[in-house]
């Protein structure tokens, strides 16, 4: 399937030959192979795959350990096991290491494609939702702005790339479903504060009070948008959790993720920052 | 909060951390806390949405953060919180808690998880929606951290 990038790790150069042959058959591109550990993470490094195949015995570590060592350099590399042993423990460890599916050897080439067909494909519909949602959190914050306070949102262009949040105050939302990410909002504790007011229409120095209405409100953004994109996208069963607020002197949140999406807004109460993200594709036992 | 939520969260410590290589691992306390949970160091969010809903908060010293990355990187030496350890934390909350909720499937209860995000500071503070937070406090190896519990 064209721009869907595969590694391979494996210790034997028979069986990524085999792999390899069966993949660029069916049209995939293959990026990058590695033979241990150490390989596999610089591969992962460099090529950047959207998914690779891990062999579960490779010289400096096994496969749960390669997995979980790819996932640090790349939390969203979406791993399929091709192993000669397979039974319930396996599969069992296999789930609990984030791995996404998992092919017995002697490979048999359809059910591996068929395989690696489905974890594509949902690749590919991310793409298609990663281009187009955020600008549902920009409208959802500029009508809610507007329709709980009368406050008017001056967007900065949205940036996109790591970040690290420095603020007084963070509201954090989980976003769970189809797909999983989070949305943050943070601005000062006077903002924070002069937001409460208006929203409320009265001043108040209760620094709960403050917390439970702009975790509210950022409920609300986060609420209307999932509920928009669900709409639009369909099947995508977005769930909002419940804010959690976090507020420190000196306090870092850093978003190292290369998707994050930045957007600084401008109001006549004080400034914020808009931050989400979502994990690329999914993550489903496939 | 009905306690039979927290077997998951334990159940999940015990079978991921001795594949990380961890091998004492002792639930050293329990406690329920109001509304807030305070650190100095390291905060790792996720949220829970599904039949429960609610924030998990993972808390830890930095000190005991570095030596948690450095054992998820097989022993590099961690001399301080960067991107490459914030990442091995974030990634252990991930299977902790997707792992716990593997097991609230077995009980007959679907949850999803959102990402995790990274919070660190000197005297921070989080506050969720729920009245009381369960903090169970557990111990790897010696080293201490906190799993926070804000589910309804």
């Amino acid at each position: 399937m064209e721009g869907i990038r595969i590694g391979i790790i494996d210790d034997s150069k028979f069986s990524i030959e085999i792999l390899k042959g069966i993949l660029k058959e069916a049209g995939y591109e293959v990026v990058g192979q590695a033979e241990t550990k150490v390989e596999a993470i610089e591969m992962v490094k460099e090529t950047k795959p959207h998914i690779v195949t891990m062999d579960i015995v490779i010289p400096d570590a096994d496969g749960f350990e390669c997995t979980r060592a790819i996932h640090i350099v790349d939390p969203s590399v979406k791993v399929i096991m091709v192993s000669s042993m397979m039974d319930d423990d396996m599969i069992k460890k296999a789930k609990e290491n984030n791995i996404l599916g998992y092919i017995q050897k002697p490979v048999d080439p359809s059910v591996f494609i068929e395989l690696v067909n489905k974890i594509a494909n949902t690749q590919r519909s991310f793409e298609q939702f990663e281009t187009g949602y955020f600008n549902f959190f920009k409208e959802s914050l500029e009508n809610n702005l507007f329709a709980l306070a009368k406050i008017k949102a001056d967007c900065e262009e949205p940036i996109i790339g790591k970040r690290t949040i420095h603020s007084e105050v963070s509201i954090i939302i989980g976003i769970a479903g189809k797909y999983s990410g989070r949305l943050i909002i943070d601005m000062s504790y006077d903002t924070a504060k002069n937001l409460t007011a208006a929203f409320m229409k009265k001043e108040t120095e209760d620094i709960s009070e403050v917390f439970s209405v702009i975790g509210e409100f950022a409920n609300i953004v986060t609420g209307n948008a999932c509920s928009s994109l669900n709409r639009r996208f369909g099947e995508l069963k977005l769930r909002v959790a419940p804010p959690a607020i976090f507020k420190g002197k000196n306090m870092s949140i850093p978003a190292n993720q290369k998707e994050n999406i930045t957007m600084k807004v401008a109001t006549s109460v004080g400034s914020m920052n808009l931050n989400v993200v979502f994990k690329r594709g999914e993550d489903q036992w496939t | 909060m009905d306690v039979k939520y927290l077997n998951p969260f334990l159940d999940a410590i015990q079978g991921v951390m001795p594949q990380l290589g961890f091998t004492d691992i002792k639930k050293a306390n329990l406690n329920v806390k109001d509304k807030s949970v305070k650190t100095s160091g390291v905060m790792l969010n996720l949220g829970i949405v599904g039949d429960i809903k609610g924030n998990v908060i993972y808390t830890m010293t930095f000190e005991n953060a570095k030596q948690i990355a450095s054992k998820m990187m097989m022993g590099m030496e961690v001399p301080e919180l960067n991107e490459m350890a914030q990442s091995a934390l974030s990634e252990l909350s991930n299977m902790l808690t997707a792992n716990a909720s593997i097991k609230f499937s077995e009980m007959g209860i679907n949850i999803d998880i959102s990402t995790p995000t990274l919070i660190y500071g000197e005297d921070i503070e989080a506050k969720t929606n729920v009245d009381k937070v369960i903090c169970i406090t557990m111990s790897v190896d010696g080293i201490g951290f906190d799993v926070n519990i804000a589910i309804h």
